[in-house]
């Protein structure tokens, strides 16, 4: 493999973690925005959803393992966090004056968003840095 | 003065080195809230020093870049070990290496030149 093809190899490393990133966050906002959602399609309150990342690997033919890249690779229901059930009779949804609310926590969801945004600038900063290491390869061709 | 290519060829190689730890470098960054990932690195320059110490042209010439797994760094709970304060230092360190072989390769060339046109420009 040339050393260009490794730039642009990295460049679309880079550019997989930021796709990756951008599902979390899309993930994120569809969990603030159910944070009050306590009947769903189911009939159940709406559930807290989390991405799973997965490395994506590449074998050479001395089967070495370079990592190549990330991909979230699915989107799971969170069945660890409990939901909570409050006194609100006067909610459409309320059983005996109880209703289950979703077990998404505004906290969280807004911490897990400043992380994913952070880690999608860092993916940013290090595409820049391969156009620019390209661009001074190009220019010993002048 | 050589211009057999000896030493543009090393500089391609050091480059050739330099461009894949900036991809490794990549995939530890793309892989930061990866949980269980184990950040890699890349070692060239150390084993090629040691075969130009040695003097040996073809030990020299076998030297290749050789990529592995950092299971030494303090990992956090989920088990990724990837610090992004580190990372993005070596992504900068080697772009500056790679700016900085590609400068000299740049200047050899241009030593080259002007031996073939004998000076006149």
């Amino acid at each position: 493999m040339s050393g260009l093809e490794r730039l642009f190899g990295g460049m679309r490393t880079t550019s997989m973690g930021l796709s990756a990133e951008r599902t979390r966050m899309d993930v994120i906002a569809e969990n603030i925005a159910n944070a009050r959602t306590t009947k769903t399609a189911n009939g159940q309150p709406y559930r807290r959803q989390v991405v799973r990342f997965e490395p994506l690997v590449e074998k050479d033919k001395h089967g070495q393992i370079t990592s190549m890249g990330v991909r979230a690779a699915e989107v799971l229901p969170d069945l660890e966090t409990p939901m909570e059930r409050i006194y609100d009779p006067a909610n459409p949804d309320a059983v005996d004056g109880f209703v289950t609310m979703p077990n998404v926590s505004a906290t969280r969801e807004m911490a897990d968003l400043v992380t994913a945004m952070r880690a999608y600038e860092a993916n940013l900063k290090v595409q820049e840095n391969f156009s620019r290491m390209a661009e001074r390869a190009l220019r010993m061709a002048r | 003065m050589d211009i057999s290519g000896s030493k543009i060829e090393l500089l391609a190689r050091l480059m050739n080195a330099s461009s894949l730890r900036g991809r490794v470098i990549a995939g530890n960054i793309a892989n930061q809230n990866t949980p269980g990932f184990k950040r890699q690195e890349v070692q060239f320059e150390d084993s090629l020093r040691e075969a130009l110490a040695s003097g040996n042209p073809r030990a020299m010439a076998r030297v290749t870049p050789e990529l592995t797994v950092d299971e030494l760094s303090p990992a956090s709970p989920d088990g990724n070990n990837v610090n992004m304060e580190l990372e993005m230092n070596s992504m900068r360190e080697n772009r500056l290496t790679y700016e900085t072989y590609a400068t000299i390769m740049e200047t050899n060339l241009a030593l080259i030149d002007t031996a073939i046109r004998g000076g006149r420009s």
